[in-house]
């Protein structure tokens, strides 16, 4: 990363960036350690219970499907996935987490209880016009209530931060997320992700808001 | 607290949107327009049956035989598809009382299946919640008459893109998603049968032309008759009660057939349509709200006649848009709207006692009181009622009059010779297939039974063999689908076809 390139980076996100190399340096000294342990360096984004932070555009995590969080990690690790400017600390932190360190990780936050976010902004829409849509477009995947389903590799939506999942539909449609020709599920979302926008998108957003957090 | 203040913001939103679309009446308290339909004009249809045919015949969507074929006879314990392979065009299958376990494919023309009904006793067809289909048929000239089919998880009855078809007489009881469903068909006739407990649709025509629905007995299932992306349709005659919706005219966004039009209803008893509604939650039919009598959506040109419709809670005739509709996304290549819908006379009793909170509020804004026979929500244009003063209606009293009072003058869309078997050229296989056995349940962006297209071609993008290997011997992959049927009587050449054909498609 070139200086000009961190002096064009906003300053939220320069301080996001430093914030996490002092906590991945602090704790460099791991090596085959347990997901707790290793969660410690997730908590200043992410949160103590997963729960996600919308001010630094963290999702939540707790409870997702282990083959979700590994394989996102790995992503990030590999570049498959860490484009978008907010995905910049993440992929950091992913670049010096290794295997094991994915595997304790991912198992750890798996098992995590999900919890409601309370401090997410949420996003207003048409219940009736969202239930519809989501049903037509992502509903077949993600699952009728936003569970998400296993068998397509689909994360579980409810509970999650509608200012997250915009941030990641627009990231999809700009490119900066499903962009590598061997991410074939990042691109089969980014397909979708192309098939809706505007009031329609903040619709679908809304009712999977809706949904219960189970 | 939150999502609940959200839900009634929604709640109130959505009522504006109905009551924006709405013409608001003028004529309410004006001296009521009474007309006599024992004489008068009559409507003359929108399917001119001069430009294709001769003389008129004996009323029969099959070709006439003319050289008698053999008769196989299928006794108990043996197959029934084993006579199908042997027999060739002309000949009838003949089934002895008794219970068959099996699927039946016709890819022949001019096969006739005949159970034989002894003393009461039926040739029944039992999937035994195993297996998904009964009979389907892809040829022309079929005749299915006389069967009993109970416990199959798909079809009991499907048409796949076989013309001139005449399917009667035939009992269809607790079988999955359709009981007798002719898809892209021309020129059939689907009369005196008793279908129940089906989680989608008892009779549903889909993108056919020319069809008649008589004299069946329909009850216990979401949707009780669908005319859906057809054209020169009559329903009548028949028992339509305890189905969550009773007769349906509408056009499904996404099919590969974009309207439905010249519908005639007529002359049914639509009695009672209250069932809970048991389809699949997010399904398209599972938005029929449970207590509706006919349901009026998109189509155009419809005509409801002579109807007894009675005892339906929410409302005896829904007419919407696909706006206001649930569970439907709008196809830009269909016009939403319902227009030239024809109202004539019919009995209403009892209906709309139990309401849906939309309706009450429309009700509001035209100031008036009392259960709704009568329900038009988003736009409709060019519609007529007669006798609008005996019902309590919501949405209709701009409505002009209607310049004819009968249908009489139409005994039938049959035609009066049978159609030219469908040919299928090599390089539209796949489209036929698509349009044939795909969209049945599948529509290009809506949920209908199986997922939407679109989805399909994100998960399958440049793998075409995929779905073709994947359609021969589907797994269960959502919990809340019902399970995909194999389509393994398809050849491995077909299923590609008809992958390939269904990743290029673009609406």
């Amino acid at each position: 990363m070139t200086l000009f390139s961190l002096i064009s980076l906003p300053i939220k996100v320069l301080l996001r960036v430093s914030l996490l190399f002092f906590v991945v340096l602090s704790n460099l000294s791991y090596a085959n350690d347990s997901g707790e342990v290793l969660y410690q360096q997730c908590i200043a984004c992410h949160g103590a219970k997963g729960e996600g932070v919308d001010a630094l555009k963290a999702p939540a995590i707790a409870g997702q499907d282990i083959n979700y969080l590994t394989r996102q990690l790995e992503h990030f690790k590999n570049g498959t996935r860490g484009k978008a400017e907010q995905a910049i600390p993440m992929a950091a932190v992913a670049k010096i987490l290794t295997k094991m360190d994915i595997e304790a990780l991912a198992t750890y936050i798996q098992a995590m209880a999900i919890v409601e976010n309370a401090n997410q902004s949420l996003i207003e829409g048409s219940l009736k016009n969202g239930s519809r849509y989501y049903q037509a477009k992502c509903g077949a995947c993600h699952g009728g209530q936003a569970q998400g389903n296993k068998t397509f590799n689909a994360p579980r939506l409810s509970n999650q931060s509608s200012q997250y999942l915009l941030q990641q539909m627009q990231d999809f449609v700009a490119g900066k997320r499903g962009y590598e020709q061997n991410d074939k599920l990042g691109r089969q979302m980014a397909m979708m992700a192309n098939t809706t926008k505007g009031q329609e998108l903040i619709d679908i957003l809304f009712y999977i808001s809706q949904q219960s957090i189970k | 607290m939150g999502k609940k203040m959200n839900k009634i913001i929604i709640a109130v939103a959505v009522v504006g949107a109905f009551a924006g679309g709405l013409y608001f009446g003028n004529n309410q308290n004006s001296t009521p327009v009474i007309t006599n339909s024992d004489s008068g004009a009559s409507y003359g249809g929108g399917f001119n049956k001069n430009a294709q045919v001769t003389a008129p015949t004996k009323k029969s969507a099959v070709a006439k035989r003319t050289v008698a074929g053999k008769t196989h006879v299928v006794n108990d314990g043996e197959s029934i598809m084993a006579a199908v392979q042997l027999a060739t065009p002309g000949d009838t299958i003949q089934i002895m009382p008794g219970t068959y376990h099996e699927t039946v494919y016709i890819d022949k023309d001019d096969i006739r299946i005949v159970g034989v009904i002894k003393e009461g006793k039926y040739a029944t067809l039992d999937g035994q919640r195993k297996l998904n289909d009964a009979i389907l048929y892809s040829g022309n000239n079929i005749v299915i008459e006389n069967m009993r089919i109970t416990q199959y998880k798909g079809n009991g009855i499907m048409g796949q893109a076989g013309n001139n078809f005449e399917i009667r007489n035939n009992i269809i009881v607790d079988t999955g998603v359709y009981g007798i469903f002719p898809q892209l068909g021309q020129n059939g006739i689907v009369e005196y049968n008793v279908i129940s407990g089906i989680e989608d649709a008892a009779i549903y025509v889909g993108m056919s032309d020319n069809i008649h629905v008589a004299h069946n007995d329909v009850f216990d299932s979401v949707a009780g008759i669908e005319i859906e992306n057809s054209r020169h349709a009559i329903v009548e005659n028949n028992y339509v009660h305890n189905n969550t919706g009773g007769i349906l005219a509408f056009i499904t966004p996404g099919l590969p057939i974009k309207t439905t039009f010249d519908v005639i209803i007529r002359n049914n008893f639509v009695d009672n349509n209250n069932h809970k509604n048991f389809a699949a939650p997010g399904s398209t039919v599972s938005g029929i709200p449970a207590g509706t009598g006919i349901l009026i959506m998109a189509a155009d040109e419809v005509v409801v006649e002579n109807n007894i419709i009675s005892n339906n809670k929410v409302t005896g005739i829904l007419i919407t848009d696909h706006e206001n509709a649930p569970n439907t996304t709008i196809d830009p290549e269909s016009d939403p709207a319902p227009d030239k819908v024809m109202i004539l006379n019919n009995i209403m009793l009892n209906n709309g006692y139990d309401t849906i909170d939309e309706a009450k509020a429309l009700m509001l804004t035209e100031f008036k009181q009392g259960n709704p026979d009568i329900l038009r929500v988003g736009v409709s244009r060019d519609s007529c009622i007669i006798n609008r003063h005996r019902y309590v209606t919501v949405g209709i009293d701009n409505w002009k009059e209607c310049a004819f009072t009968n249908t009489d003058a139409i005994d039938s869309y049959i035609l009066d010779e049978p159609v030219a078997p469908r040919e299928i050229d090599p390089s539209e296989r796949g489209k036929v297939v698509y349009m044939g056995i795909c969209a049945g349940c599948h529509t290009y962006t809506g949920r209908m039974i199986g997922p939407p297209v679109q989805i399909i071609q994100a998960l399958y993008m440049d793998n075409p063999q995929g779905i073709a290997d994947y359609i021969a011997a589907p797994t269960k992959k959502r919990e809340d689908y019902p399970e995909m049927p194999p389509q393994n009587y398809l050849d491995a050449e077909t299923r590609l076809a008809a992958a390939k054909y269904m990743l290029g498609r673009k609406n």
